[in-house]
């Protein structure tokens, strides 16, 4: 098939260029409005105020998947420190999973292995200081009690003896 | 005039809001992205107390203890140097109207002639399978909200 000079004619294209320059040169007036600035400042200095009274400069801790935790109006400030999270069948060590939880609780050697891990390499980073036995534990609030005292009474056994229980609300200073 | 012209291009002075919204900008960015949305809180257990009852104060000093016996209903000993001093069984038709009646068992003890004169030192909660965490929570919310710091919780044996 030939390609006939009517489909090589640029009189089409360049018609085409000249309405879209008088487009844009249509555009370019409506450009030229003028943003108002004091009412963005006003929102934005609101803004800035509003964050810098609800900043918290407490550490943020991550709350596992699957975990519902219990309201509570007396709760403190958390504390850095190891976290142990439980949901209703499994077991977590700083987001590693430990285990099921009825399995853990019958043999709990590899919980106590990586607790006593911990505590190793506390010690290490912290020469010459006592273990102050600081352990986070986030649990779902169905999960039975026994499970959560039988829990207790495996990591006060390693010495992680002050267990900070992690509720939802109520944070006041020490 | 020339003064009237001075003080005129003073009162007309313009602030740069460039840098002025530059701030404004990083910091709005800065405080998003440092926001914490969820406030987590902790409750803390001491396990092991056993020094908690040789404290320094003059006033007698008293043990708790909050016995499960299921979901709705508990007991809670007031315990002096080891013994029983004063019981209390408590049963209500839900668990919330238990820690209701925890609370108030408790606010009338602190109003009585030896709550005022004692302080309860510790207290320890032997938790029930039926029991939910959620529910022990909120009965360790009651001891705190009367300044029982040093609370345990008894490893109890139960079908998991």
């Amino acid at each position: 098939m030939a390609i006939g000079s009517s489909s090589l004619n640029t009189g089409n294209f360049e018609h085409v260029l000249l309405n879209r320059n008088q487009r844009g040169k249509r555009r370019g007036k409506v450009l030229q409005a003028t943003l108002m600035l004091t009412s963005m400042v006003d929102m934005f200095s609101m803004l800035v105020c509003f964050m810098l009274q609800t900043f918290s400069s407490t550490p943020e801790v991550l709350i596992t998947n699957g975990v519902t935790l219990p309201d509570s109006i007396t709760g403190k400030t958390v504390k850095e420190a190891p976290v142990l999270s439980l949901n209703k069948d499994e077991l977590f060590l700083d987001q590693k999973l430990i285990g099921k939880t009825k399995i853990v609780l019958k043999q709990p050697e590899p919980l106590v292995k990586k607790l006593i891990e911990l505590r190793k390499s506390w010690a290490k980073a912290h020469p010459g200081e006592a273990f102050g036995g600081d352990i986070n534990v986030q649990a779902d609030k169905e999960v039975s009690s026994v499970v959560i005292s039988q829990l207790m009474g495996i990591v006060s056994g390693q010495h992680y003896s002050a267990i900070q229980l992690a509720v939802l609300g109520g944070v006041t200073a020490d | 005039m020339s003064e009237l012209r001075r003080k005129h291009r003073e009162i007309n002075a313009e602030l740069n809001l460039t840098t002025f919204i530059d701030l404004l900008s990083t910091i709005v960015c800065f405080l998003l992205i440092s926001a914490v949305w969820v406030q987590v809180g902790a409750l803390e257990i001491k396990q092991s107390h056993g020094t908690a009852g040789a404290s320094s104060n003059k006033k007698e000093s008293y043990e708790l203890e909050l016995k499960y016996v299921n979901k709705k209903s508990a007991n809670l000993e007031i315990k002096k140097n080891g013994r029983r001093f004063r019981r209390y069984r408590l049963k209500e038709e839900n668990p919330e109207a238990l820690v209701q009646k925890i609370n108030t068992t408790l606010d009338g003890w602190m109003k009585s002639k030896h709550g005022k004169k004692g302080k309860i030192e510790a207290a320890m909660i032997t938790p029930k399978q039926e029991v939910t965490y959620g529910e022990m929570v909120l009965a360790l919310d009651t001891l705190r909200q009367y300044k029982i710091i040093n609370i345990g919780v008894v490893p109890t044996k139960g079908d998991i």
